[in-house]
C-alpha cells in the first residue's frame, strides 16, 4: 500500500476508511494539499471544492461514526468529475466561454450515482473545449510524466490529476478516445463502457451516437468499483440499455489461463514508435506467460474507420451547437469552432455513408469477438506528444480507439510500459458488449504481474 | 488554395450562409481542410468495402430498367 494517501488505491482507502486508521477528512485534505501545490503547473483542475469537500468529508466522517458502518465501498472517498459532466451548485463550464456562469441545478446521472455511494465532489477537471477543441481559458492540461508534454484529450484533467496524486478517483466521457487517450498519455487505467452501460443523461454531448461516460482511476480494480456505481438503466436516458449489472469486482482474481485474446493483423500493430512496440510486444508475452492464447483476427476495416467517425461526430455536434454557433460564434475558441462548423457541410448522403461504414466495421469486431474473449491493441501508435504540438494542430489520437465508440464495444487502457524517456504506454483491451467484467479480469491479472501503475511522476524533482 | 480548393470553399461558404452562419476566410479555409480530409477519408473507406458500403437492413434498390419508356396516359 501507498503510504502516501493521495496515491492510494480506492480499495486501500476503503480498507483503511473501515480500521478507522485514517477517515474521510484525511483523505480529501491529503488530496487538496497536492491540487494546492500542483494544479497550477498541471491544469488539473477548472474548479476545485475546496471547503464543500471538506465539508462533506466531515459529514462522512460523522455519518460513518454515528452508524458505525460505510454506506457502501465508495462512501467517504473523493472524486472528480470532467467540467462535461452537470454538477448541482457547482459550475460546469465544459472549458467554453459559452459556459463560463453555467451552475446547474441537477447532477449528471452519473454524478448523483457516485454521489448516493457516498462519494465526495472534489472539483470539475479540465477538458478541451466541449470536449473536442480549444483550451483557451483554464490552460492546457499537461502531462505530469513530462510537464513539457500534454496531458491527452479530451479527458486530460481527469488522467493527470490521477497520475499526480490530485484525485484518487474520477470520470470522464469518451466520444473517440477521451477517456483511453489521456489514460494512456497519463499511465493511469480508463475505460469506455458499453454503449448505454451508463446513462449519458447530464452529460453535455457532444455527439449522441458516440459519447459515452465511464471511469478512471489509478488500478483497474478501482474502475471495476467506481462502474458498479455508474451503471444501470436510467429511464431518462433514452439510449440507457436495461443490461443486468453484475459485480464488477467479482471475478477479478480468476485469472486469464484459457483465455483467449486477439491480436489484429490489420491496422493496429502498423507504424507504432519503436518503444510503443516494444512495450506492446512485452505486454502480450506477459498475457501468455499469465495463460492466454494469442489468435490473429482479421479486421480489414479497421484502418478505414477514424474518418468516417470524424463524419459522424461532427454532424452530430453541429446539430447541437447550430443555434449557439448563429449567435454566438465568437464565443467558441477557433479550434472548437472551425471543427464544430465542419459538421455542417456534409451532405445527408455522406452521414448515411459513414453509418453504413460503421455498421460494416461493428459486424468485422463482432465476428471476431465471436472468436476471441478480448481483442488486444496498443492505445495510440505513440506517446505524449508537446503542447506545442496540441496547440499547433495536433495528431489525430484517435487512431485506436474510435473504432469502439464507432461499434458500442467496451474498451480499457491499462499501462504496459514507459518508453526511454519515461512516458507511459497504454494497452487496450476491447471486448463483448456488456462484459466490462472480463476486460476487468484479463487487465487486473496483467497488472499483479505488472510494476507499471506503481509508478509515480517525479513532480517534486521537477518544481524544484 | 487550388481550384478545386476554391470551388469547394466557396460552396461551404454558400452553405454557412444558407444556414445563417458567416465566416471569415481563416475560419473556411480551416473547415475545407478537415472536410476534404474526411471526404478522403470516407473514399478510402468506401474503396476498402468494395465500391459501398452495404445498406444495413440488406435493402439494395433494383436496377432501373434499360429503357425508360415515357409514361403512358390514362384512359
Amino acid at each position: 500500500m501507498d503510504r502516501d494517501l493521495a496515491y492510494c488505491s480506492l480499495v486501500d482507502l476503503g480498507r483503511l476508511l473501515d480500521e478507522r486508521q485514517v477517515s474521510p477528512v484525511d483523505i480529501v485534505r491529503a488530496v487538496l494539499d497536492r491540487v494546492d501545490r500542483y494544479n497550477d503547473r498541471l491544469a488539473s483542475y477548472i474548479t476545485v471544492c475546496g471547503d464543500a469537500a471538506l465539508a462533506e468529508a466531515r459529514a462522512a466522517e460523522q455519518e460513518i461514526g454515528r452508524t458505525r458502518r460505510r454506506r457502501g465501498r465508495l462512501h467517504g472517498l473523493p472524486i472528480a468529475h470532467k467540467d462535461v459532466s452537470l454538477t448541482r451548485g457547482v459550475r460546469t463550464t465544459a472549458h467554453s466561454r459559452c459556459l463560463l456562469e453555467y451552475v446547474p441545478d441537477r447532477d449528471a446521472a452519473h454524478v448523483r450515482r457516485l454521489s448516493e455511494a457516498g462519494m465526495i465532489l472534489l472539483g470539475k477537471t479540465n477538458t478541451t473545449e466541449f470536449a473536442c477543441g480549444t483550451m483557451d481559458l483554464f490552460g492546457v492540461h499537461r502531462n505530469p510524466w513530462d510537464l513539457g508534454r500534454y496531458a491527452g484529450g479530451s479527458s486530460g484533467g481527469s488522467a493527470n490529476a490521477l497520475a499526480a496524486g490530485l484525485a484518487v478517483a474520477a470520470t470522464g466521457s469518451d466520444t473517440g478516445g477521451s477517456i483511453r487517450v489521456p489514460a494512456s498519455f497519463c499511465g493511469i487505467v480508463g475505460l469506455k463502457p458499453t454503449y448505454g452501460r451508463v446513462s449519458r443523461n447530464g452529460l453535455l454531448p457532444l455527439s449522441w451516437s458516440m459519447d459515452h461516460v465511464g471511469p478512471m482511476a489509478r488500478t483497474v480494480a478501482d474502475c471495476a468499483l467506481l462502474l458498479n456505481a455508474m451503471a444501470g438503466h436510467d429511464p431518462d436516458d433514452p439510449t440507457s440499455a436495461r443490461a443486468a449489472v453484475p459485480d464488477f469486482t467479482d471475478g477479478l482474481e480468476a485469472g486469464i489461463r484459457g483465455t483467449v485474446l486477439g491480436v489484429p493483423r490489420q491496422h493496429f500493430y502498423e507504424g507504432l514508435d519503436p518503444d510503443v512496440d516494444a512495450a506492446l510486444r512485452g505486454a502480450l508475452r506477459q498475457l501468455e506467460s499469465l495463460g492466454a492464447r494469442l489468435e490473429p483476427v482479421d479486421l480489414p476495416l479497421a484502418p478505414h474507420v477514424v474518418g468516417p467517425g470524424g463524419i459522424l461526430i461532427m454532424a452530430e455536434a453541429y446539430g447541437l451547437h447550430a443555434a449557439d454557433l448563429r449567435q454566438r460564434a465568437a464565443d467558441y475558441g477557433t479550434r472548437t469552432r472551425r471543427r464544430i462548423l465542419s459538421g455542417a457541410c456534409y451532405t445527408s448522403a455522406e452521414y448515411e455513408e459513414a453509418v453504413r461504414i460503421r455498421v460494416a466495421w461493428t459486424r468485422q469486431i463482432v465476428a471476431a469477438l465471436e472468436q476471441v474473449d478480448a481483442v488486444v491493441t496498443p492505445t495510440l501508435p505513440h506517446p505524449a506528444f508537446p503542447v506545442e504540438t496540441q496547440l499547433a494542430g495536433p495528431p489525430d489520437t484517435s487512431w485506436g480507439t474510435r473504432h469502439f465508440n464507432m461499434s458500442g464495444h467496451p474498451a480499457l487502457t491499462v499501462p504496459c510500459g514507459f518508453t526511454a524517456a519515461g512516458l507511459p504506454v497504454g494497452m487496450q483491451l476491447a471486448g463483448r458488449y456488456f462484459d466490462e467484467a472480463s476486460l476487468f479480469r484479463i487487465a487486473h491479472a496483467y497488472e499483479l504481474a505488472t510494476s507499471w501503475h506503481t509508478r509515480r511522476p517525479a513532480l517534486e524533482a521537477a518544481a524544484a | 488554395m487550388s481550384a478545386v480548393g476554391q470551388g469547394l470553399a466557396d460552396q461551404l461558404r454558400a452553405e454557412l450562409a444558407r444556414q445563417g452562419i458567416a465566416v471569415d476566410d481563416d475560419d473556411l479555409a480551416a473547415v475545407v481542410k478537415i472536410v476534404e480530409a474526411s471526404r478522403a477519408g470516407l473514399e478510402r473507406a468506401r474503396s476498402a468495402v468494395g465500391g459501398g458500403p452495404p445498406v444495413p437492413h440488406g435493402f439494395v434498390p433494383p436496377a432501373p430498367p434499360a429503357t425508360v419508356r415515357a409514361p403512358r396516359a390514362g384512359r
